[in-house]
């Protein structure tokens, strides 16, 4: 009997929220239903089975001048479990709002994504980081804004540390044979550092400011397949 | 499955999981007159060179698009081939460098072609490379100095391996080649090593083994979906059931495709006496392997890889040899029991006595029976 390769697998969606990212946010939320199901069938597709996947969603703006500027979801598990209105109702509430300016919070977002309570179940493991944004991001070190309190001790001071954990230090749950970050940004700071530096990442630049218009499902979809 | 040039002594398959998909390339099993036996395999990286780009006619038939990874197996095969080929009779030193320049040239000429790192916008990023593929390639010939040995040059880079097979030794399958990875075998870490249009760095070490070894190149298809002592199982028992070498080619390629969740492919080299010795060999291991081939691997009692009580041991021994003969399921442990002071392996009794001879770590590679030295 095949044996095949069984995951499991945990997505952390970052995702820009401010007001010219409706483009790509009216795309999850009219996949967010499906995306469970194609993701398990792609990789059905390369004789790879979906033993557990769980989502989880953390939504940015910007710290500096957003009084919403981040909202942090659970992990929700959408397989094998047939009930995805948690998850649905979280992605439902993403409202793009506010923004104007660059830079964004979303090292910030990004921090927080790390710190995720990743499996360490089952056979293989994928942590996979995917990060929605048209805009650059503040630097760590410039400390913009005030940082609510469920979220200050998981941010680090500067971009050194956020890389440090990336490459695998113990206050992070993450595995580096298991981590991949999908970045969907700008060629700008910190993407056009991140994207061809660390370790496991993909990167596809878009142009700042359109809201990811041009990135279709199908292709975030493929991008996160190959990169499990 | 190809007999090969000196097909007496030579033997491949490759296999696709997906047909017109498959992204090992073509292997080699190949003598070379004044050279020794070629093996070597080639695995395309799937995840890394996902990339779909323009096929090249040059080395296949398949129309319309294909990934990188489909493309970098075989384009690596067919130029080391032709290196190998052009080397000259004795010429082993310069091979390294001449496949290493060759491979990187041809794989950077795919990336030139218009489209050739695919289409806009193009993605970036450390995980994606440009025609990525592993390589494991043995080089076998015999020593000159008439002492019934054959050196074996390895040369590799990435998760493909290259095995000694020798039935009579006290571990009969050996890995000759340590995975590019971090864990540097098995597990799931990335590959840190390949060839890619960005070029290649082989990893190479020298052997020398009995003249009767067999010498076998896989991609991790055929290994990684089996533990070693079902892998090591399945080609001894094979070999006692097969009619011929076509036959036990065949036979290893369809039971490995049947549990592989991967393409595969292989590539060996016999051996001294060819097929019909290494089968003449394996007969005495394949009656020690029998009787236990049942026992789960997962116990904590399995004879080969760990023994702990043996008192149990007996009891599965006794279990698993009544089963062996109708074939059945797997034995399950009656307990579990561990010991701090866990021998290593053991030798089955060869008969229907209850005495057991344990062979622990220290004994299981003695100088004299070592499979050979790294260079």
């Amino acid at each position: 009997m095949s044996q095949g390769l069984k995951y499991h697998i945990d997505i952390v969606f970052c995702i820009d929220v401010t007001g010219s990212m409706t483009p790509v946010i009216d795309v999850v939320k009219n996949k967010v239903r499906s995306f469970p199901h194609d993701l398990r069938d792609a990789l059905a597709k390369k004789d790879r089975s979906v033993n557990k996947l769980r989502i989880r969603t953390v939504a940015f703006r910007d710290f500096a001048n957003d009084p919403e500027a981040m909202r942090a979801s659970d992990f929700f598990e959408v397989e094998p479990s047939t009930d995805l209105s948690k998850f649905e109702s979280f992605i439902n509430s993403l409202s793009p709002s506010g923004g104007g300016d660059e830079p964004e919070s979303a090292l910030e977002a990004l921090a927080v994504a790390q710190k995720s309570d990743w499996t360490h179940e089952g056979d293989k493991q994928r942590h996979i980081i995917v990060m929605f944004t048209d805009a650059s991001a503040h630097k760590l070190e410039s400390r913009v804004g005030e940082i609510s309190a469920e979220f200050k001790d998981q941010i680090p001071g500067n971009l050194d540390e956020l890389t440090d954990r990336w490459e695998g230090n113990q206050s992070v749950r993450l595995t580096k044979s298991a981590r991949r970050l999908l970045i969907f940004g700008p060629d700008a700071y910190p993407w056009n550092v991140i994207g061809d530096a660390w370790g496991q990442t993909v990167w596809l630049p878009s142009q700042a400011g359109k809201g990811l218009e041009d990135v279709e499902y199908a292709t975030i979809l493929d991008t996160i397949v190959n990169s499990i | 499955m190809s007999l090969a040039a000196g097909h007496e002594t030579l033997a491949s398959f490759v296999t696709e999981k997906r047909l017109g998909q498959g992204e090992d390339g073509d292997p080699i099993a190949c003598r070379y007159p004044d050279l020794g036996d070629a093996v070597a395999v080639f695995d395309g990286m799937g995840g890394a060179g996902a990339t779909q780009v323009p096929v090249d006619s040059s080395y296949t038939t398949k129309e319309g698009k294909c990934s990188m990874a489909y493309l970098a197996s075989r384009v690596t095969s067919t130029t080391i081939q032709k290196v190998i080929g052009q080397l000259g009779s004795t010429n082993l030193e310069s091979l390294k460098l001449r496949i290493e320049e060759a491979v990187k040239a041809e794989l950077a000429k795919l990336a030139e072609r218009p489209e050739g790192k695919g289409p806009e916008p193009r993605l970036r990023g450390t995980l994606l490379h440009d025609y990525p593929t592993t390589v494991a390639l043995a080089i076998v010939r015999s020593t000159l100095h008439g002492d019934n040995q054959r050196e074996v040059k390895v040369y590799w880079a990435g998760d493909s391996r290259i095995y000694a097979f020798d039935p009579e030794r006290i571990i009969p399958l050996q890995v000759l080649t340590r995975d590019h990875t971090e864990t540097g075998g098995g597990g799931d870490a990335p590959v840190e090593r390949y060839a890619s249009a960005a070029g290649l760095d082989l990893d190479e070490l020298v052997y020398l083994l009995p003249s009767t070894s067999a010498v076998i190149a896989m991609s991790d298809g055929c290994y990684a979906y089996l533990t070693p002592f079902k892998l090591m199982l399945l080609l001894v028992r094979s070999l006692q059931f097969s009619r011929d070498q076509n036959d036990w080619v065949e036979s290893v390629k369809n039971e490995i495709a049947v549990v592989a969740g991967d393409d595969t492919s292989f590539a060996i080299s016999f051996g001294e006496g060819g097929y019909e010795a290494l089968k003449r060999r394996t007969k005495t291991l394949y009656q020690k392997l029998e009787p236990v081939m049942f026992i789960p691997e997962t116990s904590e009692t399995n004879p080969f890889i760990l023994v702990h009580d043996k008192n149990q041991y007996q009891e599965l021994f006794e279990e698993s040899r009544r089963r062996c003969l109708t074939k059945s399921e797997e034995v399950s442990p009656s307990s579990e029991s561990l010991s701090d002071d866990t021998p290593v392996l053991a030798e089955l009794p060869p008969d229907d006595s209850a005495t057991l001879t344990v062979v622990t770590s220290k004994d299981v590679l003695t100088k004299d029976d070592s499979m050979g030295s790294g260079a």
